[in-house]
């Protein structure tokens, strides 16, 4: 049995005791981001990037997934308490926890997305355990044509997803791709782009390129309007569910789970559109739907259980094809090429420890995450009177120390600063920098597969589309764009995103 | 930056066109520069094609926003980019990062967390002023712990003495 000795092998290094260190670091960071209004994941986990530099590459990981799947379960105790989500995925768990909550019941509210996630994080682990290895397989037989369309693919997912305009989304990729390319080309040796800054040969630092668009333009954005947060619930109690709400929320939870894991595996997905999803479909099946709304259970159950999954299955294409989904799994693969790890199918064969060791790691992090949620909630609500100026200084010290001491020179402060700007200024003007980081690290490897599938079809660029593989992931590519630029469905999707 | 004229409806210098622009001034300065690393052949791309090609494409989408935008700008008064009030968070934290740049090498790392620290706070409206001191022993702290103890970085506290 392959899969057993593959999950065998995920225990033994995930009970390692300095990954289940570096997991429960990962969780705790995570439930406290979730928890905290104004600092994502995102952020988080491009922050502590330099971090993982002198870490070993499962421990590294394995911390930065516990801070996403994390982040889904502090999220939720926001959204149910104060009616403010911790983050975006758990926007739509307002809508029922917080009438919950309103209701007197917000242990059990809390007590249900708890049980749900964790049930979610469960089958989900077992999913992308299964599914690893047979993508991997499929993967593995790609030739250059079929990666290049792939990635195409890929982009053009993540431009479907942005927010606001697809054709701002696409320019983003393409400045993404553009900085991607910047440094030493390895085929002629040429220091391309750099503008006569030597610094530049070896690339644009990644980790200040992160740090800027994700962590310090997050702080400006947020300088600029202020949230106030008022602690609703002060005592939180009966965190023990009733067989009944045991039984009303199986269902929905294992629904969630089941859209949850489909929409985090498809490019462009995660966990928001999970969570939104699943809400919505419940909403049409539920036998309590028309409840839901008021304070409904099911309401709460069946969105952080697919948020969780849908955190969770979005490892898949990042661990199988080197493929992220979204920006967070653009981070992921920055972290494995700092740790000197080529992403791609040849991962699971190469670094078997790291890649069973971080699945495992998952379940594991789950099983803290309700320890760590449900007795220590009055403390997380704590949190919440840390004034953000604290927390801005604290970002902000965090980011400039990291950075400094993970390149060891000024200027990737300097490129810090610039990229602190760029995102600032794009987010001013709309542009989402998601699709620019996918862009920045999909742009050297779709340069490599390129030049080698030119050179295997000897110069001839019809190669993309005599492939038969490649000729599919090009057809859904183009149908992709072609739908979202179609206007009856352009308007449908702004309504979308305006709903948020 | 460009708030002068925002009344009169054709004359703000809006977002949309600000963002075209961008695309359009990053685009040809791909396919300038692009072009002089070399093309290559179909069989063995040279270090400039690709640029040339991105930057060509994002000259085209600069100019299919720019267009956008104008044509909008001519119906109603869009939105200015930016508004003065938000330049003094910017500037500050901007500035923030580069004080600690400045300060790290001549004078160590606590008196460059101290710079960054104190302008990254007064970039904020309202912070309570008594606050700082205990934000910043807090935060140099923990700093100290975890990059210098716990991650054995070659950090250097003060140039003088430590």
């Amino acid at each position: 049995m392959e899969f057993i000795s593959n999950l065998s092998l995920g225990f033994s290094v995930a009970f390692a005791l300095q990954n289940i260190f570096f997991c429960f670091i990962g969780v705790l960071g995570g439930t406290l981001v979730g928890v905290l209004p104004g600092v994502g994941p995102l952020a988080t986990i491009a922050i502590l990037l330099p971090v993982t530099f002198s870490m070993a590459p499962d421990s590294a990981l394995i911390m930065l997934a516990g801070i996403y799947y994390g982040a889904q379960y502090g999220g939720s105790t926001t959204a149910i308490l104060l009616n403010l989500p911790g983050e975006a995925s758990s926007a739509i768990t307002t809508l029922d926890g917080y009438q919950m909550a309103r209701r007197g019941r917000a242990g059990a509210a809390l007590a249900t997305a708890a049980l749900a996630s964790f049930l979610a994080g469960t089958i989900a682990t077992v999913i992308v355990a299964l599914f690893a290895t047979p993508l991997t397989k499929v993967a593995m037989a790609f030739r250059p044509p079929s990666y290049f369309s792939m990635m195409v693919l890929g982009l053009i997912a993540s431009v479907v997803l942005a927010h606001g305009s697809v054709l701002k989304a696409i320019a983003m990729v393409m400045l993404g791709l553009l900085l991607g390319i910047i440094g030493t080309d390895m085929y002629t040796g040429t220091t391309r782009l750099d503008m006569g800054m030597l610094e530049l040969a070896e690339g644009v630092n990644f980790v200040a390129l992160a740090i800027g668009l994700f962590g310090i333009a997050e702080i400006l954005r947020n300088l600029e309007s202020p949230e106030n947060r008022d602690v609703l619930t002060d005592k939180v109690n009966g965190l023990w569910l009733s067989l009944k709400d045991l039984k009303r929320i199986v269902m929905p939870s294992l629904r969630g789970t089941a859209i949850g894991s489909a929409l985090g595996i498809l490019p462009g997905g995660g966990a928001m559109l999970s969570s939104y999803a699943a809400y919505i479909i419940e909403k049409k099946v539920s036998r309590n739907r028309g409840e839901m709304g008021n304070g409904a259970i099911e309401g709460v159950a069946a969105p952080e259980a697919a948020n969780n999954a849908g955190s969770q299955t979005a490892f898949i294409p990042m661990l199988t094809l080197g493929l992220p989904s979204n920006a967070v799994m653009a981070l992921m693969i920055g972290a494995m090429i700092i740790q000197g790890i080529q992403p791609g199918p040849d991962i699971i064969i190469k670094q078997p420890n790291m890649f069973w060791g971080l699945i495992v790691s998952m379940w594991i992090g789950n099983l803290m995450l309700i320890v760590l949620n449900l007795p220590l909630i009055g403390l997380w609500v704590r949190f919440l009177t840390v004034p953000y100026p604290v927390l801005v200084v604290a970002v902000m010290a965090f980011s400039a120390v990291g950075i400094y001491s993970a390149s060891g020179t000024l200027f990737s402060m300097y490129e810090l600063g610039f990229f602190s700007l760029l995102g600032y200024v794009f987010m001013r003007l709309g542009c989402e920098p998601a699709p620019l980081v996918l862009g920045f690290i999909l742009g050297p490897m779709m340069e490599e597969q390129l030049r080698r599938s030119m050179l295997m079809s000897r110069g001839d660029p019809t190669v993309f589309l005599t492939e038969p593989i490649s000729l599919c992931f090009l057809i859904a590519a183009a149908a992709a764009l072609l739908l979202i630029t179609a206007p009856a469905i352009a308007r449908r999707r702004e309504e979308a995103f305006s709903e948020e | 930056m460009h708030e002068r004229d925002s009344a009169r409806p054709g004359a703000t210098f809006s977002s949309n066109m600000l963002a075209g622009s961008i695309f359009l001034f990053f685009g040809a300065a791909a396919m300038v520069l692009g072009w002089g690393y070399g093309l290559g052949t179909m069989r063995q791309p040279g270090s400039g094609a690709l640029p040339v090609v991105i930057g060509s494409a994002l000259v085209a989408l600069g100019i299919v926003q720019l267009l956008g935008a104008v044509r909008e700008a001519a119906m109603t008064a869009g939105a200015p980019a930016f508004r003065r009030s938000e330049l003094r968070p910017l500037v500050l934290i901007l500035g923030a990062v580069f004080a600690f740049a400045v300060l790290i090498l001549p004078a160590g790392l606590i008196p460059a967390l101290v710079a960054l620290i104190v302008i990254s706070w007064f970039a904020q409206k309202g912070g309570p002023k008594w606050e700082i001191a205990g934000a910043m022993a807090l935060v140099i702290a923990v700093i100290i712990a975890i990059f210098k103890y716990g991650l054995g970085l070659p950090l250097r506290l003060f140039v003088w003495g430590f």
